[in-house]
């Protein structure tokens, strides 16, 4: 089961990564080499944001390469922006409604 | 390797609330939102519709683009004429997402009405195939003329 994304989100280091990971793909090691916190620490991080999709883990020989996707958050918001249509759309129907009962 | 743009808007959990003011009494929008008459000259269908916290009903529409037609929904407050909440999910909603209307008089004939729509977690496979099908090119040129414009 795929974690929410936003809740990944929510942890500000784990914010830290996605922004060092939204220049380019980076290794486990230069992720960590921007944080004061323990490797195992942020290989745990990135696992959770591994876990919402929001960043692929790929072994490229000895080291482990992360790369950063933000389809996740995207397909939800085009998803919220059609609901947002909708409901604009019904509210001036509500207008014409309440103006049609007089 | 694809560009991505980090913004602040897609780090927050998106969220919709839509405020409008109508030329008419509280009581009179009131009842516009929650007679099944009403609601199926405005909004939708309702099946099973009654005026009862915890009571279950279907709103229903077309069938269209993937959907079936169906809401299902659950009444979780209601505080007459001053608001009402349901739950309301879709096919292809992981989550059911939680609709909440704020009625408030400001002045005579004057009536305030705030639509929260929030609790949009994730969608099932389908709905990313229906977007990436239908909505994706234009939703996302949209997208990118509003980051352009900043």
């Amino acid at each position: 089961m795929r974690r929410d994304p936003w809740q990944a989100l929510a942890d500000p280091t784990r914010r830290q990564i996605i922004e060092v990971l939204s220049k380019s793909p980076q290794t486990v090691n230069t992720i960590a080499e921007n944080f004061a916190i323990s490797r195992p620490a942020i290989s745990k991080q990135l696992k959770i944001l591994e876990k919402s999709a929001l960043v692929t883990i790929e072994k490229q020989g000895r080291e482990r390469v992360c790369t950063l996707t933000l389809a996740p958050l995207q397909e939800v918001q085009i998803w919220v922006q059609q609901y947002e249509a909708f409901w604009l759309k019904k509210l001036d129907k509500l207008d014409d409604y309440l103006k049609k009962e007089g | 390797m694809t560009t991505l743009t980090l913004n602040p808007s897609t780090m927050q959990k998106p969220q919709i609330q839509i405020k409008r003011v109508y030329k008419h009494p509280a009581e009179k929008v009131w009842t516009a939102l929650t007679s099944p008459d009403a609601l199926a000259d405005w909004l939708m269908k309702t099946v099973d519709f009654k005026l009862e916290v915890g009571t279950t009903f279907q709103f229903q529409d077309k069938p269209q683009g993937g959907w079936d037609g169906i809401v299902h929904c659950k009444i979780l407050s209601l505080d007459q004429p001053h608001s009402i909440s349901y739950s309301w999910q879709a096919s292809g909603m992981k989550n059911p997402t939680t609709v909440n209307w704020q009625i408030k008089e400001i002045a005579p004939n004057e009536t305030l009405l705030t639509l929260s729509h929030n609790g949009f977690e994730g969608v099932s496979g389908w709905v990313t195939k229906q977007i990436l099908n239908f909505g994706w090119k234009g939703m996302l040129k949209k997208k990118l003329t509003k980051h352009l414009a900043i």
